[in-house]
């Protein structure tokens, strides 16, 4: 594990005896731990560099590494100013291992943190999936008509096939996130400055294309519990 | 008290059924035991002859005073009395409820909420930790069930409090149990902790690395135990008894009070054996006898024990793993001694679970080790818990908004913006909610504020950030603020089912007060006796030898016994001691000299010392 990167902490002093910080963590002198600056983000917390591209085991054993540091736990008998960085750097600490950790919301804390806080996801319908979206609608519209009937059992074996294949298309999704987080990972690795225009551009396509995949995602988990509710809803209803 | 001593905490399983004490000796975490060598304390507390009785005192007379022993108290524990429903009937106690649907029980001439029946049970423990190590114990840690809420916790802590102690920590069950389990295992592990105990049902999915217990993932329900399958028991008991033409069984408290005990012996000796007898002595009424086998008894409390498939499942799910990524499944509780349960256990996780622990002790032993680090004795251990159900906030129409959801490791906090509907508004209204359902009705209100003080601004104008903090108990905090104005802004809590703040600081004062009282009854007690048996001895002694003391020596001794017969009248144990010290120092010397004597006479011949001269 590598030490995290001193940025612009290197200069900061501790809240209790005043002297220079050597780790952004525990000052060194009053060994009073230090609370997390606003300006850190999650990688440079948890001293990664913002990269897309994590390995779990990495990431799981500076979690562990940190939280040894921070918990709580051991500031029960700390003055009140120390426990209450332990509680909230802990809170962040753990929040910032839960979202990293999850490709989805590791995707949607990169688009906050690219992007600063005037983004909003997007609310376009993926195009490719308006009609699988449609006729999923049709489908389950029959189910509310029919009943008790073998042309009801038909839709049901239809919306069930239907289910299974936006399973298989969210899990491609999921894969598809992948592909962006390498694209993400070898153009920033290239970059001499990551503030270069060429270099933005790219970057900014990039991000949008991992908006639309979150997106699509967004839509096809809400359709596959709407069939899967009216699945349900089917079956308790008098069968 | 001064004492240069480091201060002791303890490990406390409050439980359904019996509660336990434990802390950490050394490195090996060991329940306290009472004078007769009982580990367990009974949840009961009985009102008898006048007064309050605990444990097994209590227990004594839940059948002849079923009506004022009250038991099972954790069921009860945060919860209001539309929840408590079926309970009602078969609990040979009455209870009534206030304005805010708080349950208070009758005992006596008064009424006690459970938080303070609790406290009870909490201060009997507070005792026999001080009696075991001489002083004051006030630190614990106190174990709940991982899938109690957050009323529900609140409740365990003001019962501590109650009682006395200041509570480090709530713990969840299986968590301790699982440190407990583990504190020796350096190899990494996923663990399942099923804990099926009195009342409550927990199962919670724990990753051991290095020290670190992490929990990934937590299930239960809160209303499913020992319990359940006793009153299928005494289902199957009244059904046999109304088939014999006995009449009403269920009317009289000390007959339900016999069911239960029977219910509970005869589901026992099912574990061991696979039949067993009953015999129904109810109170003027002829006995029934019978045997049940295990198989019948199995086949009423099946769809109960099936219940607890469902949350090891989903706590599976949201650990996103399946039964062959578990390495141990380790059985919590007294009700996995069923041979139901192990099965049960073995169908869900496709293997044999771990069975060498103790399943009544494991989860104080646990505690112990959490108050060991809590103390600041251990270093090297750490638990990193998660929150039980997902928190919210009630938005536009009545959806529930989560803000945390459950299974997030804690501590965790999560901010939200809301804003003002109407122009000129000051004030809005927030209504904090717990559970997994999407419609706020449907969840459990924590609590409702007021966030008052806004600048009247145009409607969708002023910014209020709303911050919910779960501190390390998973016990919530919320802070609003209007972030534009900057001004001071007030919350105003309402705790929706539970004790106010006010009402816990009032029954704290009340009992700290006896606890403190309590506590220098017993030293001054032990004193006292400890003087009577001293003055007795030396009456004794200078009796025998009165030749061997002189006349000045004499009335020192016998004005230091006076000083000391004082001391005990004024019931001040130090001063007590004091004396007793006194009398030691005057009567140093001629004890020497009785003691040469009693020598000298035992082994008649030879001379000890040839000084037998009286004192000058």
């Amino acid at each position: 594990m590598s030490t995290p990167k001193q940025t612009d902490q290197s200069h900061s002093l501790c809240w209790n005896c005043h002297s220079e910080l050597e780790s952004p963590y525990k000052c060194v002198r009053c060994v009073k731990i230090q609370p997390w600056a606003d300006d850190t983000d999650y990688f440079q917390f948890l001293g990664l560099p913002r990269r897309l591209q994590i390995d779990l085991d990495d990431l799981e054993a500076r979690f562990l590494k940190l939280s040894r540091i921070f918990h709580p736990d051991f500031f029960q008998e700390s003055e009140f100013a120390e426990q209450d960085i332990a509680l909230v750097n802990a809170a962040r600490l753990n929040k910032a291992y839960a979202t990293l950790k999850d490709r989805e919301t590791r995707a949607g804390y990169i688009l906050e943190l690219e992007l600063g806080e005037k983004y909003r996801p997007t609310k376009n319908v993926p195009p490719e999936l308006a009609t699988s979206i449609f006729e999923v609608q049709e489908l389950m519209a029959e189910l509310s008509t029919h009943s008790g009937n073998a042309a009801e059992q038909e839709t049901i074996k239809a919306l069930k096939a239907r289910k299974e294949e936006l399973h298989k298309d969210s899990h491609a999704r999921l894969e598809e996130l992948d592909v962006h987080f390498a694209a993400y990972d070898k153009v920033i690795g290239a970059a001499t400055s990551p503030f270069e225009p060429s270099v933005r551009r790219k970057i900014e396509e990039i991000l949008r294309a991992m908006d639309q995949t979150l997106a699509a995602r967004l839509y096809l988990k809400r359709i596959i519990q709407n069939i899967t509710a009216t699945l349900e809803g089917n079956s308790t209803n008098g069968h | 008290m001064g004492t240069d001593q480091a201060d002791i905490v303890v490990g406390i399983d409050l439980g359904t059924t019996n509660s336990l004490i434990a802390y950490v000796d050394g490195d090996t975490p060991k329940v306290l035991a009472d004078t007769d060598g009982n580990l367990l304390v009974p949840s009961v507390v009985s009102f008898a002859e006048g007064k309050l009785l605990t444990g097994i005192d209590a227990k004594e007379h839940w059948v002849e005073r079923a009506e004022s022993t009250v038991y099972s108290i954790k069921r009860f524990m945060g919860r209001d009395s539309n929840e408590v429903g079926e309970d009602r009937e078969y609990l040979p106690f009455a209870f009534e409820e206030d304005e805010n649907r708080l349950i208070h029980i009758q005992l006596g001439s008064k009424t006690y909420t459970p938080p303070e029946l609790s406290a009870m049970i909490l201060r009997e423990l507070k005792q026999r930790a001080e009696k075991h190590f001489g002083r004051p114990v006030n630190k614990a840690v106190i174990t709940v069930p991982a899938y109690f809420n957050d009323t529900q916790r609140q409740a365990t802590k003001d019962a501590g409090k109650i009682a006395g102690w200041d509570v480090l920590r709530i713990v969840n069950e299986p968590t301790a149990a699982a440190l407990a389990y583990g504190l020796d295992r350096k190899e990494k592990q996923t663990v399942a902790v099923y804990d099926l105990g009195g009342g409550t049902f927990d199962i919670s999915i724990l990753k051991l690395s290095e020290g670190i217990f992490r929990v990934l993932a937590t299930g239960g329900d809160t209303h499913l135990g020992g319990d359940d399958f006793d009153r299928q028991l005494m289902k199957y008991f009244a059904e046999k008894i109304s088939a014999a033409g006995v009449s009403g069984p269920m009317d009289d408290p000390r007959a339900i009070q016999l069911l239960r005990q029977e219910a509970e012996r005869v589901k026992i000796a099912l574990s061991a054996n696979s039949t067993a007898n009953f015999l129904l002595t109810l109170p003027g009424k002829p006995e029934i006898s019978g045997t049940i086998s295990r198989d019948e008894f199995e086949e009423m409390i099946r769809p109960i024990a099936q219940r607890t498939a469902g949350p090891c499942k989903q706590a599976l799910a949201d650990a996103k793993l399946t039964p062959e990524d578990i390495d141990a499944v380790v059985l919590v509780g007294g009700s996995t001694r069923m041979p139901l349960i192990r099965e049960l256990t073995e169908r869900i996780f496709g293997q044999k679970p771990y069975t060498d622990l103790n399943p009544d002790e494991v989860v104080a032993l646990g505690a112990a080790v959490q108050a060991d680090i809590l103390g600041g004795s251990r270093r090297d251990t750490l638990l990193l818990d998660v929150i039980p159900l997902s928190l919210g906030i009630e938005t536009m129409g009545g959806v529930f908004s989560r803000l945390i959801h459950r299974n997030t490791t804690i501590p965790t906090s999560a901010q939200e913006m809301f804003t003002t509907f109407v122009d000129g508004q000051t004030s809005v209204d927030f209504h904090v909610l717990q559970g997994e359902r999407e419609l706020a009705a449907d969840n459990r209100t924590l609590a409702r504020f007021k966030l008052t003080g806004i600048p009247p601004l145009p409607a969708g104008i002023p910014r209020i950030a709303v911050q919910l903090m779960i501190d390390a108990d998973g016990i919530l905090q919320v802070k609003a603020q209007e972030t534009r104005s900057k001004v001071e802004q007030s919350i105003e809590i309402r705790p929706s089912s539970g004790l106010t703040k006010d009402e816990v600081e009032r029954m704290i004062d009340d009992s700290f007060d006896h606890a403190e009282e309590d506590f220098l009854a017993r030293q001054t007690a032990e004193a006292i006796t400890e003087a009577k048996s001293i003055i007795h001895a030396v009456e004794k002694s200078l009796r025998k030898n009165e030749d061997l003391i002189s006349e000045a020596k004499r009335a020192m001794i016998a004005s230091s016994m006076e000083r000391l017969k004082k001391t005990m009248t004024d019931k001040d144990h130090g001063a007590i001691r004091d004396a007793i010290d006194h009398l030691d120092k005057v009567t140093h010397d001629v004890a020497e000299k009785i003691l040469n004597r009693a020598l000298h006479e035992a082994i008649k011949d030879t001379s000890v010392t040839g000084n037998q001269s009286a004192i000058e």
